[in-house]
């Protein structure tokens, strides 16, 4: 089953890779599979290029996004900026995933941190805590109360 | 210049610039079409943005690319 695995993403990857290189219209045309980076990931990679490279977006109808980069210098790298482009997304991708694992921990050090500088709001949230038990409660208490009506003889 | 594809020029030399409508919003393309002078958009198209600059710089149609780019983030 692990192999299996590896070897889809080994397919994965081979499918993220450079489509072509246009030397004599001097473009690079990457591809990429939107299942491994999202949009949100290429334009926030692009973003970092924009100051080297002039940046335009294709997509096909099997989910693969085209990325065409044209240096905005005559004579540079074409593969170096395509691979460096990859790096880029890889980076990224890392950034999202990691900011969406520890999003919960920084929303509950952002609140420590605000309930330290204002206690009465520590309060508040307390009190309301505790309403909120109580209502569930009394809520649950009301369902049992009905489940356990005496049976008619 | 680079004479990437989706970057044409009509009869008259202007550019014309086609952009995926699954991957680019027509709500920013809108706001800058309606912002800046020069700038046409045709958004009849299936699967594309048709979008005219009143300019025969292919440069300026790069520059654009990017600019759109950009504001996408």
């Amino acid at each position: 089953m692990c192999g299996f695995a590896q070897i889809i993403n080994l397919l994965v990857i081979m499918d993220n890779f450079i489509d072509f290189i246009d030397k004599k219209n001097n473009y690079i045309k990457l591809k990429v599979n939107s299942k491994v980076y999202s949009l949100a990931t290429i334009f926030a990679a692009g973003y970092t290029f924009l100051d080297k490279v002039y940046i335009l977006l294709d997509k096909d109808s099997k989910g693969n996004i085209f990325i065409f980069l044209s240096p905005q210098k005559k004579n540079s790298n074409l593969k170096k900026i395509g691979l460096e482009f990859f790096n880029e997304l890889l980076n990224y991708s890392h950034y999202f995933s990691t900011s969406k694992t520890n999003s919960e921990t920084i929303k509950l050090i952002l609140q420590r941190a605000l309930f330290s500088a204002n206690p009465s709001m520590s309060r508040e949230v307390e009190d309301k805590y505790i309403d909120n038990l109580i209502d569930k409660e009394l809520g649950e208490n009301k369902e049992n109360g009905k489940n356990t009506l005496p049976k008619k003889r | 210049m680079a004479k990437i594809p989706f970057l044409k020029k009509d009869k008259n030399g202007n550019i014309i610039i086609f952009l995926r409508k699954n991957l680019y919003s027509y709500s920013i393309i809108r706001g800058i079409v309606k912002s800046v002078e020069g700038v046409h958009l045709k958004s009849s198209l299936k699967e594309y943005f048709r979008i005219k600059l009143e300019t025969k710089d292919s440069k300026k149609g790069l520059e654009f690319c990017n600019y759109l780019f950009s504001e996408h983030r």
